[in-house]
């Protein structure tokens, strides 16, 4: 059980690091890179990085919950 | 803060030139991603289906306590790093930029962590640009690739994947034919400058004929030029 619990926070805990990396970068690329976006230039012609950056968060939380129900 | 430092308030990107514009950018098309989108939309269904199989009494025998705590770990894990895989991969397809400039095309190809490569053919280096949209998917999902010829190597760049291409094929070359318009403009006031500058030193210098120095007056000399006004020499107003 010990040995569950710590391989499940390690696994997270990379993750979210990795993820707070990601956005670290992201950020920073989008205060050097400053363009007026439109319909010709998005994903599918309306969607935004922003859009993605909280999915990309709402995904990892569904699956850690997901993940914790499955080990547990 | 000095002066001399270049204002970088009003930059759009990092290296733009202090009288560069931006015609316009893009990125690639989203075919690009199709891959990527379907390995995502396959985990997410795997993900979610996963409880409901680990529950299933046909597998019961297979998973020993042991066993199942190493066959869910490794799921964990690889769910957990296709996640982060394909949303980077998300990420750096709307990092990676192709724009338009007053005076060049760029590519930037920008990753997150590894690449950072930039390409800059200049406009006045383009030699022929062509456009090509072949294939049932590429006339469906309207994209191509747009093929820079640049003089002097003789070396050919393909964008390739290009969104809409019609309308950024027209947009280079404007931007090109803009430019050497520019350019002749400039060519062409500098060579007056030029030619004024000479014709300038040639009078300031011209030696007094000594033949003649009745006649001196009618040269004009460099301190005739830059002669000071005197008062007595304006004209009272009527």
């Amino acid at each position: 059980m010990l040995l569950q619990i710590a391989l499940f926070s390690i696994f997270h805990t990379l993750s979210a690091l990795f993820l707070v990396a990601v956005l670290y970068r992201l950020y920073s690329y989008i205060r050097r890179y400053r363009f007026n976006e439109s319909k010709y230039t998005l994903l599918f012609g309306f969607v935004h990085m922003h859009w993605f950056v909280w999915f990309y968060v709402g995904a990892l939380l569904v699956w850690s919950v997901i993940s914790y129900i499955i080990m547990f | 803060m000095n002066n001399s430092e270049p204002n970088h308030k009003h930059r759009n990107f990092k290296g733009q030139l202090p009288d560069e514009a931006i015609v316009c950018f893009t990125r690639k098309h989203w075919v690009q991603l199709f891959p990527y989108i379907f390995t995502a939309l396959l985990v997410c269904v795997f993900a979610l289906y996963l409880p409901f199989l680990v529950g299933r009494k046909e597998l019961e025998p297979l998973l020993t306590s042991g066993g199942f705590f190493v066959l869910s770990s490794i799921i964990i894990g690889a769910i957990t790093y296709a996640l982060h895989y394909i949303f980077t991969k998300i990420f750096n397809y709307y990092l990676r930029i192709i724009l338009i400039t007053n005076q060049r095309v760029i590519d930037l190809n920008k990753t997150l962590f590894i690449n950072d490569q930039r390409l800059t053919i200049m406009l006045s280096e383009i030699q022929d640009i062509s456009m090509e949209r072949m294939g049932i998917m590429q006339t469906i999902f309207n994209y191509g690739t747009i093929n820079i010829v640049i003089s002097g190597v003789t070396k050919t760049k393909p964008l390739h994947r290009i969104p809409n291409p019609d309308y950024h094929f027209r947009k280079i070359v404007q931007a090109r034919q803009e430019y050497m318009n520019r350019l002749a403009t400039v060519t062409r006031d500098s060579a007056v400058n030029v030619t004024e500058n000479i014709y300038a030193q040639q009078n300031a210098f011209r030696p007094l004929p000594v033949e003649a120095p009745e006649l001196a007056e009618n040269v004009v000399t460099r301190e005739r030029i830059f002669q000071p006004i005197t008062t007595d020499a304006v004209l009272p107003l009527q």
